[in-house]
């Protein structure tokens, strides 16, 4: 047999090779050293690469990850963790509401088609026979409003610091 | 000499049970119910973090872009799990998602080269206390290390997927989603290349 080639010494060494083609393989390996070296070369690679130890993460990660991609992970973070900027911030909105829904509340009317509340009562329907009511229901729907946006805000800026911060930590290690 | 900032902790080689405890749930069924049950994505995520992470860290020599990596690798897989078609199976899946990303990467200008081999970094303070033939044994892996660094990341890919990930031609050509012969090709040249970089004596 010819010497083989190098390909057909890989295939040799990852036991890809028939029955036939190996035993010749074998026959030629036994009387040319240069073809043994070349395996022998071949067969490092293989252990050597194979002997590199695998690295590991800490088990922390997978938890990590998790929260990463769960909704609901996110809009359970503590309170004291969300930006206190943020929290001020729609604190303040919330008092603008309350205190313009006050200022409508107590401002005489002097013509009856800028009562806007008369409107807004008209189109709520029958339920709401005073302004009180339906300004009542205003505030409920405005507070409720801007409670669900301070919860949804207040969980968002977690998603890109979360992995800042485990990136971060993992390179300071 | 770059300093190694390592947090990776290196394991033993077949530490990280390749093989799930008998009884565990198969990752198909745990990829079914990945979406809408948290504890199920953190169990997969839990199963391959070592492997993903090893593949990323053996292909860039980083080790915070293959940490950077394998979180988008994970992120990257939850996002296209609707499309997961349990039928098949999810570890060729979510490594074709990892490589992939990995490949980018290199091909990318983001590219540090260098790093060294964490097992070597973290050991090396301690040469005087061991024998000659382990110092020699980790000089000899970070040698390969960084021979692996040096090769087209293609190359790389394939020879980490067969002889550190133990993938058959097979698996790494689904992988990797290339015909089976460019695989038989890409493996060839690779360690070919690793055989004369490192075994092949000096003339």
């Amino acid at each position: 047999m010819d010497h083989p080639d190098s390909e057909r010494l890989q295939l040799y060494v990852d036991q890809r090779l028939g029955e036939t083609e190996r035993l010749a393989v074998d026959a030629h390996l036994l009387k040319c050293a240069a073809c043994a070296e070349q395996l022998r070369g071949l067969r490092a690679v293989a252990n050597g690469v194979a002997s590199l130890n695998e690295v590991a993460l800490p088990p922390e990660f997978a938890t990590e990850v998790a929260e990463e991609v769960s909704p609901s992970e996110h809009l359970s973070v503590p309170p004291a963790r969300r930006g206190l900027f943020l929290q001020a911030a729609i604190c303040a909105a919330i008092l603008t509401v309350c205190a313009a829904l006050l200022l409508v509340v107590d401002t005489p009317v002097t013509d009856p088609a800028d009562d806007v509340l008369g409107l807004i009562q008209i189109l709520l329907g029958a339920p709401f026979d005073s302004d009180t009511d339906v300004i009542a229901v205003l505030s409920i729907m405005a507070l409720a409003g801007l409670g669900v946006l301070a919860w949804l805000l207040s969980g968002m800026p977690r998603i890109g610091s979360q992995r800042r911060d485990a990136r971060d930590r993992h390179g300071r290690r | 000499m770059r300093n190694f900032p390592a947090r990776a902790q290196v394991l033993p080689v077949g530490n990280e049970g390749r093989e799930h405890a008998a009884g565990a749930v198969a990752d198909e069924m745990l990829a079914t119910e990945a979406l809408t049950r948290g504890e199920a994505f953190e169990e997969l995520v839990r199963r391959y973090q070592n492997r993903i992470y090893s593949l990323a860290y053996r292909m860039t020599g980083d080790n915070v872009e293959a940490y950077d990596l394998t979180q988008e690798a994970f992120l990257r897989c939850y996002a296209a799990l609707p499309s997961f078609n349990a039928n098949l199976r999810f570890a060729p899946w979510l490594y074709r998602i990892a490589t992939n990303l990995c490949i980018n990467f290199l091909q990318s200008s983001r590219v540090r080269k260098g790093g060294a081999d964490p097992d070597l970094a973290l050991q090396m303070p301690d040469r005087s206390k061991q024998p000659d033939s382990l110092y020699e044994e980790k000089e000899q892996r970070q040698r390969i290390h960084e021979a692996i660094l040096n090769l087209p990341a293609k190359y790389r890919a394939v020879v980490i997927l067969r002889h550190m990930q133990d993938k058959t031609y097979e698996e790494i050509a689904s992988i990797l989603e290339l015909p089976l012969n460019t695989v038989r090709t890409h493996l060839f040249r690779a360690r070919e290349l690793l055989r004369r970089r490192l075994y092949e004596p000096e003339r």
